[in-house]
């Protein structure tokens, strides 16, 4: 996913005020295991990325007509408050066959 | 709900003990981010995953995994982009991965996840600054599920396969909802 590092990543010592470890390149950290998860077997390793066209960019550059139509959607009313309404309060029965 | 029918759980956080091997969705992409990438990208929190799994069971059916964008004006002066004065880039939610296994399709698992993560982005921009929730769409026909679910849904600028909910729209959905009992 998002693994360029960016000029607005925290600095080493700004993690540390909170406690979190040094930063390392993702792929250095091994997942933590719980103690009753010890002889899980281990995930595969990772190998090269192979989502690199699906959303592994999360910093998006617009030119000035992108940005303008970013804009529009922002200030934009809704389209349906009534259906998303719907859809956000409607309880959702997920059940097996 | 039938006697033999079981409900699948909610949507939560993946854990430890989650089963992810024998995952397999519509698209391999999806599939082999689940099974090769999620923990990694969970547990360094560049992402956090959350999982529908199999009733009383810890194989997981269906995810999503989102994480923090921004969205910038290319053109804005660099002062502007660093943070002075006006501020040119916008901070989104990204809801990057979305997948349900082809065994378990057509059980509204796939619904499920979209409003909880829907959900936990308009609450979560009540909280902290974050205009959108951006869903990058792997091809047309995941792009129409979007869609057919949330007509807000509006094609993004970012990418031909980008589309964008604005959160203000979400929160003032869930303002004023009718209570149970």
């Amino acid at each position: 996913m998002s693994r360029a590092r960016t000029s607005d990543t925290p600095s080493n010592d700004a993690l540390d005020l909170v406690g979190v470890p040094d930063w390392q390149p993702a792929d250095a950290l091994v997942p933590p295991v719980a103690a009753d998860d010890a002889k899980a077997t281990p995930a595969p390793p990772c190998e090269e990325p192979p989502c690199e066209h699906l959303a592994d960019q999360a910093d998006f550059l617009l030119d000035a007509e992108g940005w303008e139509k970013w804009l529009e959607i922002v200030n934009s009313p809704p389209r349906d408050l009534p259906g998303l309404r719907a859809f956000l309060t409607k309880p959702v029965h997920c059940v097996t066959e | 709900m039938t006697d033999r029918q079981r409900a699948y759980p909610s949507p939560r956080l993946l854990s430890s003990a989650d089963k992810l091997d024998s995952f397999k969705c519509q698209s391999v992409m999806q599939t082999d981010w689940l099974r090769n990438i999620a923990r990694r990208a969970h547990s360094t929190n560049t992402a956090r995953v959350y999982v529908v799994t199999e009733p009383d069971s810890p194989i997981v059916v269906g995810y999503y995994a989102w994480c923090m964008a921004s969205i910038s004006n290319a053109e804005a002066p660099k002062r502007m982009l660093s943070g002075a004065g006006r501020y040119p880039r916008h901070p989104v939610a990204l809801l990057a991965r979305l997948g349900v296994d082809i065994r378990h399709q057509n059980r509204k698992i796939g619904m499920s996840l979209l409003q909880d993560v829907v959900r936990r982005a308009a609450e979560i921009s009540g909280q902290i600054g974050c205009l959108g929730l951006l869903v990058h769409a792997e091809t047309e026909e995941a792009a129409k599920f979007y869609t057919r679910h949330i007509a807000d849904f509006k094609q993004a600028p970012t990418n031909s396969t980008h589309l964008v909910l604005m959160l203000r729209h979400a929160r003032k959905a869930l303002q004023n909802q009718p209570q149970d009992g």
